[in-house]
């Protein structure tokens, strides 16, 4: 009994637990051993995991796929950068902000928070409307409300300086300041789905005739799993305007919904584990072609290089030559398995060991 | 309207029931007239050829279809018009002609998140389904993942899904559909227990004579929408229009 409990405990809190550890390894070597460059590469990485997570955590437990998060990501970045710049500019440059806001000061950590509660308040105006919609009206319905907030974010220029950058954004700290947020986020992520929320959720995406048959209001799970995503968004897309420094709504649109989306797919959109490998896996493989495309020397003094915009040709080709082998990504949807030696404790009743039959 | 006031509240209060039921499809009637009355702890069958309208009987019943005309009474309560998960919370449960588990999630939790959703702590619902399990034969199946489980088997957890939110009514859609003699035999036990054990009602639906005939307090013929025959099985098994109408049917296939 008491291994059973042991078993079923480790079971339970295995998967982020290890995910978080592995993460911090890597963190840990990339801080004592990785150049400047290199620490940021990781740090937008732990970053893009926090993006990712928020994805997942409505689209990998509904099943439904929102293309509008960034949205969420956008209104916490600003809210983080409001709250925690330098007044003097804030009451210079953006004169549309109230007052308290212009005047406010607030550590970046802190801000965070706020930026949680800022996209989760406009994850729950938005979601009650489009969570209502069959699932592709939704999908769709998520990526106009993107283009809505980044078409106001980009031309509202006494609030969030339009066109013009904000700047001089404070920083979060090292990178373990991010690292702490990405943790949070990948908690949040397994306790929902662990959560009689998450399962009933898991449910209605298998089957949601069967789960309405089953009891299961459909809308009011898939509105608690939009929330909370959305909030996960508001922190990822704070910490990542803290660790850029300057902040446009271009930086949420498009180009970081695609490859956040291309990431959660190819890792493997139905388990958290995915979100982290995906994560992992695109940013290393773009990396590379990044390099790629800025070229090496060759000893003649010419650059080889691949020709621009080959980064994002070769990543889509990356996304189908592993969808093609592996239709669910690359997890399959499924966790972090437990190290064999935890996974079956061998069954030892009263100090005697039992045969194997 | 000649019966007593009393004996009609009475009545209407422990059942689920409907009374002049159509259904029209574009126009066309998918089920006529047709009354059907579920009293707790009985067992009815509903037989009728393939397209009588036997499922669309228990859409209607479970919320998911509305009535073109007629009533829907859920222990007296107006139930018309109720959402599929309202009258589940009501204590409605159905299977499926089509299994419709939740494939990707496993055995244990198919049945835990019925308890859950029916209000149960997770705990609660994690015991209940244990228990349901054991009852069905899926005991050593926990972990198995829905969707790679054998068809009988497919079969048998809905059954136990339906059964883990404690229902007063539980409408089997064929159960007993591509299963061995000996599966069937099993099944029927299961079935036969169910208005003393899990103390509901069952309206069961099965193209399988035998265990309709055996297991049915009651039967409940339709064929073309419209309602042909009801009585004791004994009686039913002996009219004419069921001979016809429903066997002869199954020997044309």
């Amino acid at each position: 009994m008491q291994n059973d409990k042991l078993k079923s405990l480790l079971e339970t809190v295995w998967t982020p637990f290890g995910l978080i550890a592995g993460l911090a390894v890597v963190t840990l070597f990339v801080q004592l051993m990785g150049t400047g460059t290199v620490q940021s590469f990781w740090t937008e990485i732990l970053i893009r995991i926090i993006l990712v997570t928020g994805f997942y955590i409505f689209i990998g437990n509904s099943g439904v796929f929102a293309f509008g998060h960034a949205a969420f990501a956008c209104v916490g970045g600003y809210v983080a950068a409001w709250l925690s710049m330098d007044a003097m500019f804030k009451q210079i440059m953006l004169t549309g902000l109230p007052g308290w806001v212009q005047s406010a000061h607030v550590a970046p950590w802190l801000s965070v928070f706020a930026a949680m509660a800022a996209a989760a308040v406009a994850a729950l105006v938005v979601g009650a409307v489009i969570v209502r919609l069959s699932d592709i009206a939704a999908s769709i319905a998520t990526f106009a409300f993107l283009l809505v907030v980044n078409r106001i974010y980009s031309n509202w220029d006494s609030v969030t300086g339009g066109a013009a950058p904000l700047t001089n954004i404070p920083s979060l700290g090292g990178i373990w300041a991010s690292f702490v947020f990405m943790a949070g986020a990948l908690v949040i992520a397994w306790l929902f789905q662990q959560s009689r929320f998450g399962l009933m959720l898991r449910a209605s995406r298998d089957d949601e005739v069967a789960a309405m048959a089953t009891g299961i209001s459909v809308y009011r799970m898939r509105l608690v799993a939009f929330v909370l995503s959305g909030a996960v968004m508001g922190c990822g897309g704070a910490v990542y305007s803290f660790f850029l420094g300057i902040l446009t709504a271009d930086v949420f649109y498009m180009s970081l919904t695609f490859l956040l989306l291309v990431m959660l797919v190819v890792g493997g959109a139905e388990s958290l584990t995915g979100v982290v490998v995906g994560v992992v896996a695109v940013s290393c493989v773009s990396e590379v072609l990044r390099l790629g495309e800025e070229g090496v020397a060759l000893p003649n003094g010419d650059m080889l290089a691949l020709p621009l915009g080959m980064q994002q040709i070769l990543l889509g080709i990356f996304m189908v030559f592993v969808l093609i082998n592996r239709a669910d990504g690359i997890t399959r949807g499924s966790e972090l398995p437990l190290p064999k030696a935890f996974r079956k404790p061998q069954s030892i009743v009263s100090g005697e060991r039992k045969t194997a039959s | 309207m000649a019966e007593p006031l009393a004996e009609t509240a009475t009545r209407a209060r422990e059942a689920l029931e409907i009374k002049h039921v159509s259904v029209l499809f574009d126009g066309l009637a998918a089920i006529s007239d047709v009354s059907l009355r579920l009293a707790p702890r009985e067992i009815v069958g509903l037989v009728g050829p393939n397209g009588a309208g036997k499922t669309t009987l228990v859409n209607v019943l479970t919320g998911f279809q509305k009535p073109t005309k007629g009533t829907l009474h859920l222990d007296g309560a107006d139930a018309r018009g109720w959402s599929p998960a309202r009258v589940r919370g009501a204590g409605v449960a159905r299977t499926f002609q089509a299994g419709r588990l939740f494939k990707k999630l496993d055995v244990l939790e198919n049945a835990q998140v019925a308890g859950i959703a029916s209000g149960l702590s997770k705990a609660g619902a994690r015991r209940r389904a244990q228990d349901v399990l054991e009852q069905v034969g899926l005991a050593d199946a926990h972990d198995k993942i829905a969707g790679s489980l054998p068809y009988t088997d497919q079969r048998r957890l809905d059954i136990a899904r339906a059964l883990c939110s404690a229902p007063k009514y539980i409408l089997l859609d064929e159960p007993a559909a591509g299963m061995s003699d000996s599966e069937c035999e099993e099944l029927m036990g299961i079935i036969r227990s169910l208005p003393a054990v899990h103390g509901c009602a069952v309206l069961l639906i099965e193209h399988n004579m035998h265990v309709v005939m055996s297991l049915s307090d009651r039967l409940h013929v339709l064929d073309g929408g419209r309602t042909i025959i009801e009585g004791l099985p004994e009686e039913v098994q002996k009219h004419e229009a069921f001979l016809s109408a429903y066997l002869g049917a199954e020997v044309a296939e």
